[in-house]
């Protein structure tokens, strides 16, 4: 057995995906970049910023559905949800004259009840998850379309443009400049345990890898935002994205999910409580999902309750599945289902530059959660 | 003609497999085994848990296609990729879990897959009617049961009867019998008996797999020896009585173990008493327990298939589904046995019987997997504090030996018995008064074996005290310092190191018919 070879010794599977979908990334942005049809508008820096916005609510709400498809469960129903927590934060601001901040706070306070309910059936009931948010699905869009009478919700008041508003260029810069100062900083006391702890010492290539990844998002990150500063909606995506790995990875919490989705019997003989874990992972995306619910109100100026976050769901799983996390639980990480939700909104994009009508790229959407289930079911069967 | 005489003859084997290599993740269940069949002959095949018996057998009825090796029927090389493909070269093998579809009738079983039809249609009088026929072979035993009547209505014994009359109706030329007397009575058993012995005279060959070793005795002329997946011998019956089989089947490092240093057990760790316990169906898998355990003390739990052994070491652990009445005293308290999480708290550990079920969660790391029952103490605010985790988990890899690369290594990549040292070790490290271990080294190689019976031997010396069932009898006589017995969810009785020969341990487990 000691003659496994490193790559074997190390846990690298899920990470190697994450490398995967990155080189994909790239790849993309690199065809993006050359082709005639495109090459004068992606890689600008209005585009970018375009395209981190419009895919920064999927990313939040990808985050919590990580975690939830992690524990062997769905949601359908965050579109629903999006719509629901956008009303709560139009109805208190436009009706009721509250200032964003309250309103913000009750569309998180409406995900965290939606998920509590969806969690109750889930894990006291043992309804399949599959069955509670198809009905979620549906009474959630049908709540949010009850509460607002059926009418679109706008505008939003000035307040609530805190949502939408741009990171000021000095703080962006200063922000970033930390984020890589602190992630290199990590990876050097990291790889100094590992020697203390008498670890086998991670290969030289990850060690590499990491390091210009760092590197290169950082750079990435200063062009795009350096100039006008980083829209509220990207930075809150990229804390989703933070805290959602440190939950995922550091924590007792993270730990136990990942425990229940790999063998959830194991798991409750270990003495993991099954049941409030899966309640707490389905909180967790609700509120997610409110976050989501007030960056897309914020960046529409209100809420339309028919169509707000329609077709939400299917564009979050893929991002997930793409992402590496596998649908039959226990393996999945959150900054893989990111770089999914960046491809899949490159190619969204991208389609778009190239004017590919919206119905082909429906189709081509689907296509694209075909491919990469089938590539996670087949890695499987070797 | 019998089968020496068919030997000398020279008679071909209908079924030879050659240097048998089967490798699955981490381990190599298969290396070089060789058997032949004969026909007319009853071979047995015999080993410990996890010597390899049912990978041989899973390779010769099709069902495990990924080999190395040669195997022939009728001196023609084959590959079956399929149960079906093995049926239709005459080999049929009936499995310890019976491949039955308990909610259509024992008629329709028995004529699966090939229903007599008349004109597109299935003729249900022909298949009553022939389904009759083939229980008739069994004589009393199998006219008592009704073609017609649901599968589900019948007996486990009966069931096993309708599995084995239909491998004979397949008209197959080699049946492998595995188990096939766990669920019989000694009617049925003797009647399976003579079944063999008649299709035998016309020719059919048997595998047969016991753990019974009076039954491979009285059925079989040759006898196979498989340990840690490899042919430690074919003989003929003659040569061999039971203790030299049985040193054939653990090594005669284990043979000369023998026996350990008496141990003066202290306190009393664990005290049941009147522990039932009723599973949703309303039946009683526990009858009215009592037992206790000392510091110090290795208890052993024997007894059949479904005597409770199971359902109590989970009863006592919190992890039992159905109602509990009576109650577990842990040093003098008495313990709420609501949930594993109470168990732990109370200084309970259970290593289950199926480690890859209950025991591992395959996508951890070595790491991971040890820590996660006892991680509340590496943690602070939630956060994991990982260097005091890896410190702790890299102490407990050292003092079980378990050979690994590296705690991150993906502890599905470890062997069988280092996969049971994980599972040790996780269970250790939540500090218990009391261990439970079900089937703790089933499917471990025998050099894991004596190191996990080492470790459980230094554990009680230091005061744990330990429960551990096991249908292993050797096992049982080796660590035990006691032996109860269970039989149909009852104490049947409680015997000293002394008493606990494998017969009168059998005695008690059958109800001492036997």
């Amino acid at each position: 057995m000691s003659g496994l070879s490193k790559s074997r010794a190390l846990p690298v599977g899920v990470e190697l995906r994450s490398w995967a979908m990155a080189g994909v990334l790239l790849l993309l942005w690199a065809v993006l970049a050359v082709l005639p049809a495109t090459r004068e508008f992606f890689l600008t820096e209005r585009n970018m910023v375009n395209l981190t916005v419009q895919v920064s609510h999927v990313a939040v709400v990808a985050v919590g559905m990580t975690l939830v498809i992690v524990i062997r469960g769905i949601d359908l129903s965050v579109g629903a949800g999006v719509a629901l927590t956008g009303v709560v934060a139009a109805l208190l601001q436009i009706d009721h004259g509250m200032p964003a901040p309250v309103a913000i706070a009750a569309a998180l306070a409406a995900g965290a009840v939606i998920g509590a309910w969806q969690g109750f059936w889930i894990s006291r009931l043992a309804i399949p998850a599959f069955v509670v948010t198809l009905a979620g699905f549906n009474a959630f869009r049908g709540l949010a379309l009850v509460m607002s009478d059926a009418r679109g919700l706008s505008p939003m008041n000035d307040d609530f443009s805190i949502v939408t508003a741009n990171i000021p260029s000095v703080e962006t810069i200063a922000i970033i400049a930390i984020g890589i100062a602190v992630g290199l900083a990590l990876m050097q006391r990291a790889a100094a345990r590992r020697r203390a702890l008498e670890l086998l010492p991670m290969p030289r290539a990850a060690t590499i890898g990491r390091i210009a990844a760092t590197l290169a998002l950082g750079g990435f990150l200063l062009a795009v935002f350096g100039p006008h500063g980083m829209p509220v909606p990207v930075a809150l995506a990229a804390l989703a994205v933070l805290a959602g790995t440190f939950l995922s990875k550091k924590t007792r919490f993270g730990r136990h999910v990942y425990a229940i989705g790999g063998n959830p019997e194991a798991a409750r003989l270990s003495g993991i409580n099954v049941r409030r874990v899966t309640m707490w992972v389905y909180v967790f995306i609700g509120v997610l999902t409110g976050v989501a619910g007030v960056i897309l109100a914020g960046r529409v100026n209100g809420v339309t309750p028919g169509n707000a976050g329609n077709l939400l769901e299917l564009d979050v799983i893929t991002a997930v599945v793409i992402g590496g996390t596998s649908l039959s639980g226990g393996r999945g990480s959150v900054v893989g289902s990111l770089l999914g939700a960046m491809v899949f909104g490159t190619l969204s994009n991208g389609m778009n530059l190239l004017g590919v009508d919206s119905n082909w790229q429906l189709i081509f959407k689907g296509m694209i959660l075909m491919a990469a289930v089938s590539i996670d079911v087949l890695s499987k069967r070797k | 003609m019998t089968v020496a005489a068919a030997r000398e003859a020279d008679v071909a084997p209908i079924l030879a497999l050659d240097d048998i290599i089967v490798d699955f993740p981490g381990v190599r269940a298969l290396d070089g085994v060789s058997l032949d069949i004969c026909p007319g002959e009853v071979h047995g095949l015999v080993g410990e848990n996890g010597a390899g018996k049912s990978t041989l057998i899973k390779v010769m009825g099709g069902v495990h296609g990924h080999w190395q090796g040669k195997m022939s029927v009728d001196g023609r090389p084959v590959r079956f990729s399929s149960v079906a493909d093995a049926r239709a070269a005459g080999v049929a093998v009936v499995h310890q879990e019976l491949a039955l579809v308990s909610e259509m009738t024992v008629a329709e079983n028995l004529l699966l897959g090939r229903e007599p039809t008349c004109g597109g249609l299935v003729d249900t009088a022909r298949m009553i009617a022939d389904a009759r026929a083939m229980l008739a072979r069994f004589g009393r035993a199998g006219a008592d049961i009704d073609p017609e009547a649901e599968l589900s209505s019948l007996g486990v014994g009966q069931q096993q009867i309708v599995e084995i009359a239909r491998a004979l109706g397949t008209d197959a030329r080699v049946i492998v019998l595995d188990e096939p007397t766990a669920a019989l009575t000694d009617a049925e058993t003797e009647r399976l008996y003579e079944v063999v012995r008649a299709e035998t005279a016309r020719g059919v060959a048997f595998v047969y797999i016991s753990h019974r070793l009076e039954e491979i005795f009285a059925l079989c002329a040759r006898i196979t020896v498989l340990r840690d997946g490899r042919r430690v011998t074919c003989r003929d019956a003659a040569e061999l009585d039971a203790d030299k089989l049985v040193t054939l089947m653990i090594g005669e490092e284990l043979a000369a173990m023998g026996e350990g240093a008496r141990r003066r057990p202290g306190d009393t760790v664990l005290q049941v008493e009147r522990l039932m316990l009723t599973d949703r169906r309303g039946r009683r898998v526990l009858d009215d327990v009592s037992l206790q355990v000392r510091a110090g003390e290795v208890v052993a739990l024997a007894g059949a298939m479904g005597s409770g052994r199971t359902a109590l070491l989970s009863t006592l652990f919190g992890a039992a589904r159905g109602r509990v009445e009576g109650r577990a005293l842990l040093g003098g308290f008495t313990a709420r046995l609501a949930s594993p999480r109470d168990a732990i708290a109370a200084g309970i550990a259970l290593v289950p019987e199926d480690r890859k079920g209950g025991g591992l969660v395959l996508e951890m790391s070595v790491g991971e997997n040890l820590d996660l029952a006892a991680l509340g103490r590496f943690c602070r605010a939630g956060v994991i504090d990982e260097a005091a985790a890896t410190r702790a988990s890299t102490a407990e890899v050292r003092r079980l030996g378990v050979k690994t690369p590296s705690l991150e290594t993906e502890v599905r990549m470890l062997s069988g018995g280092n996969q049971q040292k994980v599972v040790l070790g996780k269970w250790l490290m939540t500090e218990p008064r009391l261990l439970l271990l079900d089937e703790p080294t089933r499917g471990v190689d025998v050099g894991a074996k004596a190191e996990i019976y080492a470790i459980v031997r230094e554990l009680v010396e230091d005061g744990l005290a330990v429960l551990i069932a096991s249908s292993d009898l050797p096992e049982i006589r080796l660590l035990a310092d006691r032996v109860v017995v269970l039989r149909e969810g009852a104490v049947a009785g409680e015997l000293s190191r002394e008493e606990a020969t494998e017969e009168a341990i059998l005695r008690l487990a059958v109800g001492g018919g036997r």
